[in-house]
């Protein structure tokens, strides 16, 4: 699990660092939607830019960044290859049966590497740089809205952060029913498939059944100490909008203009 | 001495089981330190949930500092109550030590920049505040149960009630959490309810109430009950190390008072005695 980037978070004072997590949220959303407006090397080449810049102000090495994008390098080169193979139009320079590769199709495949890459990128920067507990936050700031139509944002919000707080507890519980069992015999990860899915049942059972008595305690507790419902409550932590997300968002609407004038 | 805390003619029975308490009465007085001991299943922590109406009496009445319990002002009475539970990663609630101690003044809907101050001085007071953006994974049980305390002094209670709070901390957290109980029920003047089964954390007490079956079976203080080695045994209790170390010396044929003695007063009645010898 330790050489897994995707959703870690590195502490630090970069300019993306002190954004507020809610204006991160939906540019990280925004860049995205960019992404797919662009169709052109032009705009592409602006993109790549546009990530590199966005990179150093995070002020995290770029190694992070590509070890991010390592768990997910099968899944792109299994998709530009369909492209590549399958795609029809432009000068075809090789076929075989059903495949054929032609120039546009090789373009095509590039861009969509590309693309791959920026989106992998651009999410990267956001996990890296805020906290789950930032991030948690941010959605219900952005989830707000929803309050018109009676969504329970707040309750939603309050149920993210508890599961968030659990998760490292949860993983070094599952890690020490596992030793568990294995001292009991219990052998995981070896075998066929069915043996493999029955010698997980020994680890779930006791896993749901344990969060269970979590729940139960933790509720108690919480009720103990005055919580009766989560709309009624003041908040602690607020992440008040930044010079850096005025910035970012203008940086970012210029991006998209000049993206959307250069595209064909 | 007004009682804090005056139980009236309490049963309790949970559901599909035998009945637990029926007409148990209880009074503690205010800034006492009571233990209540007994048993697995003798019903103390059941008797720490109904004092804060985390579970609901099938009759009698329970009164806190001169408040009725009941579903009106409920949230009166659990302001005045402080709770530390036994499990301390089933207690954490917020994402950060700061979130965590910040949960119970989130409920009372107190402005920010107070949560602030009063985030700050509870964490100081448990010597938690260089903790205070550590995720609850990376803090250890004694840690844990020390935020915990916090969040409980940051709601300024009269009540402290710990159920079986050290039990699951090793022997040094142990000591530490014992030692900040100490400190802040002198300086906060709490009324302090500690239900263990750990004798040692007992004779700390005013007085240890002794639970069986859902009856109190004595109501004594720590001199009077902890020289009693049978008696304590028959309820599956241990006897602190001096009484142990009492009983020993008796054995051996030497005289010693028969009387509760804690670790310093039986250094220095063996000190005495060895003068005199």
């Amino acid at each position: 699990m330790s050489n897994f980037i995707f959703g870690r978070y590195l502490p630090g004072n970069s300019w993306i660092h002190k954004m507020s997590p809610q204006s991160k949220l939906l540019l990280c959303f925004f860049f995205v939607f960019i992404v797919f407006f662009a169709n052109n090397y032009a705009t592409y080449g602006l993109l790549v830019v546009a990530i590199l810049g966005i990179i150093l102000l995070s002020g995290v090495s770029i190694g992070y960044f590509i070890k991010g994008i390592r768990p997910l390098i099968w899944l792109i080169i299994f998709t530009v290859l369909l492209q590549i193979l399958f795609s029809s139009g432009g000068n075809v320079l090789w076929s075989w049966g059903p495949f054929s590769i032609s120039d546009t199709s090789l373009i095509n495949g590039g861009f969509i590497f590309v693309r791959f890459i920026l989106i992998i990128m651009i999410s990267t920067v956001l996990t890296l740089t805020t906290t789950p507990l930032a991030i948690a936050d941010g959605v219900q700031t952005i989830l707000r809205p929803l309050k018109v139509v009676h969504f329970p944002v707040d309750t939603l919000a309050l149920m993210l952060s508890i599961a968030l707080r659990f998760v490292p507890t949860l993983m070094d519980e599952l890690e020490s029913i596992m030793n568990a069992q294995r001292s009991r015999g219990v052998d995981f990860g070896s075998g066929s498939i069915t043996s493999r899915v029955k010698s997980a049942v020994p680890l779930l059972v006791p896993l749901f059944s344990g969060a269970i008595t979590h729940a139960e305690n933790l509720s108690t507790a919480m009720e103990a100490r005055g919580f009766s419902d989560s709309e009624h409550r003041s908040k602690y932590r607020i992440y008040r909008w930044q010079l850096q997300d005025t910035v970012s968002w203008v940086a970012e609407l210029i991006i998209f203009g000049i993206i959307v004038y250069l595209r064909n | 001495m007004e009682n804090i805390i005056e139980i009236n003619n309490l049963s309790f029975k949970y559901p599909e089981q035998d009945s637990l308490f029926s007409s148990l009465d209880l009074s503690i007085a205010a800034n006492q330190w009571i233990a209540i001991v007994g048993q697995n299943g003798s019903g103390k922590s059941t008797l720490a949930r109904l004092i804060d109406r985390l579970l609901v009496p099938d009759s009698g009445d329970i009164h806190v500092a001169g408040v009725a319990l009941n579903d009106e002002n409920l949230l009166t009475v659990r302001g005045k109550i402080g709770m530390v539970f036994q499990n301390p990663d089933d207690q954490f609630v917020g994402a950060t030590v700061e979130d965590d101690v910040a949960f119970g003044l989130e409920n009372r809907q107190i402005d920010r920049e107070d949560m602030k101050t009063i985030v700050e001085n509870s964490l100081r007071a448990v010597g938690m505040w260089d903790y205070r953006d550590r995720i609850p994974a990376s803090l250890s049980g004694g840690q844990k149960q020390r935020v915990a305390i916090a969040g409980i002094l940051a709601i300024k209670p009269q009540i402290l009630i710990l159920d079986e709070s050290t039990s699951m901390l090793d022997p040094q957290g142990r000591r530490e959490i014992i030692q900040l109980v100490k400190e802040i029920k002198s300086r906060e003047n709490l009324t302090i309810i500690s239900i263990t089964h750990d004798i040692e954390e007992a004779a700390l007490a005013d007085r240890i109430v002794l639970i069986n079956k859902g009856i109190v079976v004595t109501d004594e203080s720590p001199e009077q009950l902890l020289n009693r080695t049978d008696f304590l045994n028959n309820f599956e209790l241990e006897t602190p190390f001096t009484t142990q170390l009492v009983t020993e010396l008796r054995h051996l044929g030497i005289n010693v008072p028969n009387k509760y003695m804690n670790d310093e007063e039986l250094i220095s009645w063996i000190k005495k005695s060895l003068f005199q010898m």
